[in-house]
């Protein structure tokens, strides 16, 4: 810890004052003091505590009382007839299909609002209003849309699927719970990709098309490669935020039919506080967060390599 | 789609027939349209509700029963829940928010790199993996079905994002504007509070809405911790009415209505701020 240089600048000391110099690290200190002490309370132990947790068999009734079984709960989880391989599975189509969906959405709709046309910015409201839509909301009139009788049915089960059982039928239900989730991430990407969309100059799109592109190859070739890091980083972003999510899932089907929803944070929830079985969902929870770390980490060096590459922040 | 190019500032321009509608028309009804059912089915009367089709257009004969229906429901007392969640977050993750990023925007000290990644990480993990040993820690500091425990909880997983936001809003503001309170004395934190925060109000803003709206919506944990009825904020109230088979869905459905329009309309007035601030929280790692 040598004497301050100050950030981004070389100016003498800023924050030593007048000549006696006080290192840095002192006054940051204090004030990460709070912030980083609050964390420690509130994330950081508790992580350490679900993973000695997931050693123990503690139940919901005496959460502290469990004893260590080792890798018992592990051993549970990936033995013959567990839900571990149907919980993975279903996390990971879960995570994938909402991901490409509302990227999908998400990006057409920002091509969409791009373009000039009358009322556009008031589309671009609507087409960005479902992201701050409470979960619970969304997916209470989602439900209602899927009932058997609902409006869904009648527009479209009749007219080419016949009535579908939107949240009772095993493959329904992950498509449904994965169209709900996408119509509420899409707007993000939406306007994200957006703003990514306006800065691309606008001479270099125009030179395309002079030198006679047409308005898909300018796209493809001129405009993707402007656009395409934004993507890969939220395409990330997504994985992570449709790990996490809970409450759609459990508004909309509690992880049924039979298992068929149930996600990684749903099967946590539902082993700890339904079935109390605090080391068992706790064992959940870590593969959980290990399948988050992994994808952290990806998402870490690539932001790292982005930055590097854009010369540092 | 044969659009017609010739653009200046827009990527692709069309003139006479516009058949980008051809786009916009479907993307807006499938977007727009659960709002839109939304509204209409809580105008629906409860009673043909299951008994016919239910009309594609919103009657408005049936505030009658929906005033009484709502009378039901402890309409205030769930709202009023839901903002003592969303509003303590919004002010303390910001308060403790925009401590670390003083910190991480004004020093050079051994450990930065590791405060920063500790901040990023934290924002990686699902709630659901918390969900458990703060169960415990609170039962052991009486926290559980308590609202202000709620509070604890969403600022643990907004205050990163907030720290973030309001970092990138103190990069902008060039040092100098504080070396002269510095020369005058003033104490860190007093310059912090009294120079910079009116300079960064706008990113201020927007960490503060952006904490407060995941506060507003969230659900794991209220409905997890939260046992006394009188403390359910709106989420878990919804919850627990569709979980009742009787559910009286235009009731339901307004509730939810009321329930997101004050978020829509906060995010669509800040919307351009936000956006850029979470992605410079997500980013800045």
């Amino acid at each position: 810890m040598e004497a301050s240089i100050a950030h981004r600048r070389r100016v003498p000391a800023p924050f030593g004052g007048s000549g006696r110099a006080v290192p840095e690290w002192v006054p940051a200190g204090l004030f990460l003091l709070v912030p980083m002490g609050f964390l420690t309370v509130m994330a950081f132990l508790p992580l350490l505590k679900e993973v000695w947790l997931s050693f123990t068999n503690a139940r919901l009734t005496n959460p502290n009382g469990g004893a260590y079984v080792g890798l018992g709960n592990y051993r549970t989880l990936f033995s013959s007839g567990s839900e571990l391989g149907q919980v993975l599975r279903n996390t990971l189509v879960y995570t994938l299909g909402t991901s490409v969906l509302s990227l999908a959405g998400g990006i057409v709709s920002a091509v969409v609002v791009n373009t000039k046309f009358r009322g556009h910015s008031f589309v671009r409201g609507i087409l960005a209003a479902p992201w701050a839509v409470p979960g619970v909301a969304a997916a209470l009139i989602f439900l209602w849309m899927f009932n058997t009788t609902g409006i869904l049915n009648r527009i479209l089960g009749d007219l080419v699927l016949g009535p579908v059982s939107w949240l009772s039928s095993p493959t329904w239900a992950m498509v449904s719970v994965i169209f709900v989730t996408a119509w509420q991430f899409a707007p993000f990407v939406m306007l994200v990709t957006l703003s990514a969309l306006q800065s691309v100059p606008a001479e270099v799109a125009e030179a395309s098309r002079i030198d006679g592109a047409s308005t898909l190859s300018t796209f493809r070739f001129v405009v993707w490669p402007h656009i395409f890091p934004t993507v890969r980083l939220i395409a990330l972003l997504l994985t992570i935020w449709t790990l996490r999510r809970w409450d759609l899932i459990t508004v909309l089907t509690g992880g049924g039919p039979v298992g068929s929803t149930s996600t990684i944070v749903v099967a946590t929830q539902q082993q700890a506080f339904t079935y109390q079985n605090v080391g068992q969902g706790a064992a959940y929870a870590v593969i959980g967060g290990g399948i988050a770390a992994v994808l952290a980490v990806g998402y870490y060096l690539l932001e790292r390599r982005e930055l590097q590459r854009a010369g540092g922040r | 789609m044969s659009a017609v190019s010739g653009g200046r500032p827009g990527l692709i321009r069309i003139r006479g027939f516009r058949p980008i509608y051809l786009a916009v028309v479907p993307i807006v009804v499938v977007v727009g349209f659960p709002i839109y059912w939304m509204l209409n089915t809580a105008l629906t009367s409860d009673a043909t509700l299951y008994t016919k089709a239910q009309s594609l257009l919103p009657s408005f004969n049936n505030f009658g029963s929906l005033g009484t229906g709502l009378g039901q429901i402890p309409v205030v007392s769930m709202f009023a829940n839901s903002a003592f969640i969303a509003i303590g977050t919004s002010l303390l993750s910001v308060f403790l928010g925009l401590n670390a990023a003083y910190a991480l925007s004004r020093f050079r000290f051994r450990g930065k790199g590791l405060a920063s990644i500790l901040l990023f990480a934290t924002q990686m993990v699902p709630e659901g993996v918390y969900l458990i040993p703060i169960y415990t820690l609170f039962l052991s500091v009486g926290l559980v079905d308590n609202l202000w425990g709620l509070v604890l909880v969403n600022v643990s997983f907004t205050l990163p994002v907030s720290t973030f936001i309001i970092k990138a809003g103190i990069d902008q503001i060039p040092y100098e504007i504080e070396e002269a309170a510095r020369v005058d004395n003033c104490p860190r934190f007093g310059i912090l509070m009294t120079v910079l925060v009116p300079l960064i109000l706008p990113s201020i803003a927007s960490a503060a809405v952006l904490a407060g709206f995941s506060a507003w919506g969230e659900l794991m944990f209220a409905s997890t911790f939260i046992t006394d009825q009188g403390k359910w904020p709106a989420s878990v109230q919804l919850e627990q009415l569709v979980s009742n088979p009787e559910a009286n869905i235009p009731i339901i459905t307004a509730v939810s209505l009321l329930y997101s329009l004050p978020a829509i309309a906060f995010f669509l007035l800040v919307q351009r701020r936000i956006v850029s601030g979470l992605t410079a929280g997500a980013v800045k790692g």
